[in-house]
């Protein structure tokens, strides 16, 4: 476990021919390279350091397509928040990564220009949706990367990559600049080669924005050396093979040797959880993705003929599949009134997690409940342990197993962000 | 027998400075489309800021005309497909309104209920030229009061009066410069007989008119009925020159709303005013 921060930090990248002295992308994970611009001056630990972002985060004058053709060509006059105060940092943009269209997926496939390969693990995906800025860091093409995650999607590729991922607290990191999939649940997430490195990016781009008001000041647990944690671990987890058994109680008996207090609980309420995320998530994503209704979004260029044909034809032709039919079940859930039951659900969920936290300071399970499927293959639940704490809108860090394309994960309250960090820095530790 | 029952829809543009979810100016006039931005023009990824300066100007709407005021109010997405609507979707609030339970009284002593007041955001201005058309976004998100009344009109006079009166309190408070023929303020009129089903008379830009489309609409509607016809429940226009109404394409009336809890905002909170 190297800091790729640090390694860069070292040899800041201050002119074009360090920056193309970078390693090449061999495994897709990149849909547009930036061009170099010199970074800012500053004193921070991310000044001259690479960085790769997710393509639905937005950095002023670099196209963003969502991995989508309907945006092949949309170029936003706009950073992100997320970005620009990396930017601040020095930090130097590398390329905009691969991923699944709009978010919608957990192996990269749905994306308009191709999957991702794994950097290490050849022959399989490498997870999704952030699958591009996974690769990026497991390839070391640069020395963290933004991702997004709103059921998932950064934990399960970071860990499917051998790397680490954080999405956090809902309300902690602004979502301006950020795509909408479904607003309510989409954060913006940090991968990294370490623990260490992603509490060093969340530092800079978490806090309050007034852009985004549902963004806010999340007051931040501090964190405690692993042996005085006391964790929950699920008392009959689910599992898709026997690897995933087999490291996630490797797993369990490393924390045991190092004095962690571990106790096993009812995850009962996980199951049938899929379904409830579906259900908000399509739903968010119908209304979301309704702005979509020309190709040349950075224009305003006159209509000629039917509107309704026109868009719903641009829609048909530019959408994939998996968006097409997200769109249409989540219309269908806003107009039968299933998005509001769910919602309902949603509160129990977050009672439930509420339960176990008065007892843990963390839970710790599978990332998923199978091992990163092989090209062309896939998981019947890949996000049976990623999206309830999505929906609850908490933290959680995902670490790798490292001798298979998998792992698990650490779910904290809100604000436990240090917390999880340092519980991973000193699990993974050699 | 046979009255006549009326409620009135108005939609009034705030006197704020600026637009109500991002900075730009809010204005009438001047270059198409040069009081844009990424939010007004719903690029993807930007997200809203709520203009308290609106807000501000709601609540006191509603004071004057005696609403309950809500401390908590919804924001809510009325989506549809319209080349008038960047995002394709409305932020205005249809669970929980910021004011409800108002009203006026008109100068014959009758009274008009105000059943809610609510914020929302404006479309863009479609304009048409040569047979395309292209949106000016100059308009898109100018925060709007929606004024709904009860409907407690019963006769052409009294929904001209409820009209000019509701205007003389906007103006006087300050809270819209109130001008029809720039489309600060825009009627849609509900005219029914009672008992019968209704129909909407969209965008109506004088109180003149409203009078004229109230009695041609009754009139029409009630001959229907003493014919044996029912009423046909639609949106209709105002026609000025033959001072009568005509039916509008069903595309253009579409009551298919898909709605959503706005989750971009937090619910809106007046103790953030204070």
């Amino acid at each position: 476990m190297k800091s790729l921060i640090k390694k860069y930090s070292n040899e800041k990248i201050n002119s074009k021919e360090k920056f193309d002295d970078l390693k090449e992308d061999n495994f897709g994970a990149y849909i547009t390279k930036c061009d170099y611009e010199k970074p800012n001056d500053s004193e921070s630990i991310l000044s001259g350091v690479p960085v790769c972002i997710k393509d639905n985060i937005a950095v002023n004058g670099v196209k963003m397509t969502c991995a989508s053709a309907m945006l092949e060509n949309f170029i936003p006059d706009y950073d992100a928040e997320a970005v620009a105060r990396l930017k601040k940092c020095g930090a130097v943009i590398v390329a905009k990564t691969n991923m699944d269209e709009f978010g919608m997926g957990d192996t990269s496939k749905t994306s308009h220009f191709g999957a991702v390969s794994n950097p290490k693990f050849e022959g399989y995906y490498a997870g999704g949706s952030s699958a591009g800025s996974a690769a990026a860091v497991a390839g070391e093409l640069c020395a963290y990367a933004l991702g997004s995650d709103t059921g998932g999607s950064v934990r399960v590729p970071a860990a499917f990559c051998g790397v680490f991922g954080l999405c956090p607290t809902y309300g902690a990191v602004s979502r301006y600049g950020l795509v909408s999939y479904a607003s309510s649940l989409d954060r913006i997430g940090i991968i990294a080669s370490c623990p260490d490195d992603i509490k060093e990016v969340f530092a800079v781009i978490s806090g309050k924005d007034e852009k985004d008001m549902t963004s806010r000041e999340i007051p931040y647990l501090e964190s405690i050396p692993l042996e005085k944690l006391k964790i929950a671990y699920p008392e009959a987890p689910y599992y898709e093979d026997e690897a995933s058994r087999e490291y996630f109680e490797k797993t369990l008996e490393k924390l045991e040797k190092k004095g962690v207090r571990l106790q096993k609980t009812d995850l009962g309420f996980f199951d049938g959880v899929s379904d409830i995320y579906n259900t908000v998530a399509f739903s968010q994503s119908s209304s979301n993705l309704g702005r979509y209704t020309r190709g040349d979004f950075d224009k305003i260029s006159p209509y000629t003929g039917s509107f309704a044909e026109n868009t719903a034809e641009i829609r048909e032709r530019l959408f994939g599949e998996t968006v097409k039919e997200r769109i249409k079940k989540g219309a269908e859930y806003l107009m039968s009134g299933k998005y509001e039951e769910a919602l309902l659900k949603v509160s129990e969920i977050k009672k439930s997690f509420d339960k176990i936290f008065e007892e843990f300071d963390l839970l710790l399970t599978p990332v998923s409940p199978g091992v990163c499927p092989k090209f062309g293959g896939e998981l019947s639940l890949p996000d049976y342990y990623t999206c309830p704490s999505s929906l609850a809108g908490l933290p959680s860090g995902a670490f790798p197993y490292v001798s298979i394309p998998s792992g698990a994960q650490l779910i904290g309250k809100e604000g436990a962000e240090y917390v999880i960090c340092r519980a991973m820095e000193e699990l993974c530790r050699e | 027998m046979n009255e006549l029952v009326c409620g009135i829809e108005m939609h009034i543009k705030l006197n704020t400075e600026k637009k109500l979810f991002c900075t730009c100016e809010n204005s009438f006039g001047g270059e198409p489309n040069s009081r844009i931005c990424p939010v007004c023009t719903g690029k993807p990824g930007t997200l809203p800021k709520l203009n308290y300066d609106a807000i501000k100007l709601a609540v006191k709407a509603g004071k004057l005309l005696g609403c309950k005021i809500n401390g908590i109010s919804s924001w809510d997405r009325k989506n549809y497909f319209y080349p008038d609507l960047p995002k394709s979707y409305q932020i205005t609030q249809s669970r929980i309104p910021l004011c409800e339970d108002g009203k006026i009284t008109l100068p014959d002593g009758s009274v008009v209920g105000i059943e809610r007041i609510h914020v929302e955001e404006d479309a863009a201005k479609l304009v048409y030229s040569d047979g395309s058309m292209f949106p000016d976004f100059n308009r898109a998100g100018v925060p709007l009061i929606e004024i709904v009344s009860k409907p407690d009109i019963h006769t052409p006079e009294q929904a001209e009066q409820y009209g000019r009166i509701l205007r003389e309190i906007l103006l006087e408070g300050g809270i819209s410069d109130c001008k029809m023929q720039e489309g600060s303020l825009r009627c849609d009129v509900n005219v029914s007989v009672k008992g019968h089903n209704r129909v909407e008379i969209k965008n109506i830009n004088s109180f003149k008119f409203v009078r004229f489309a109230v009695r041609y609409e009754y009139e029409r509607q009630k001959t229907l009925i003493e014919n044996g016809v029912e009423v046909q429940r639609e949106t209709r226009r105002y026609v000025e020159k033959t001072k009568s109404t005509e039916a509008m394409r069903g595309k253009e009336t579409s009551e298919e709303y898909m709605y959503l809890p706005e989750p971009d905002l937090l619910p809106l909170d007046l103790s953030y005013l204070e």
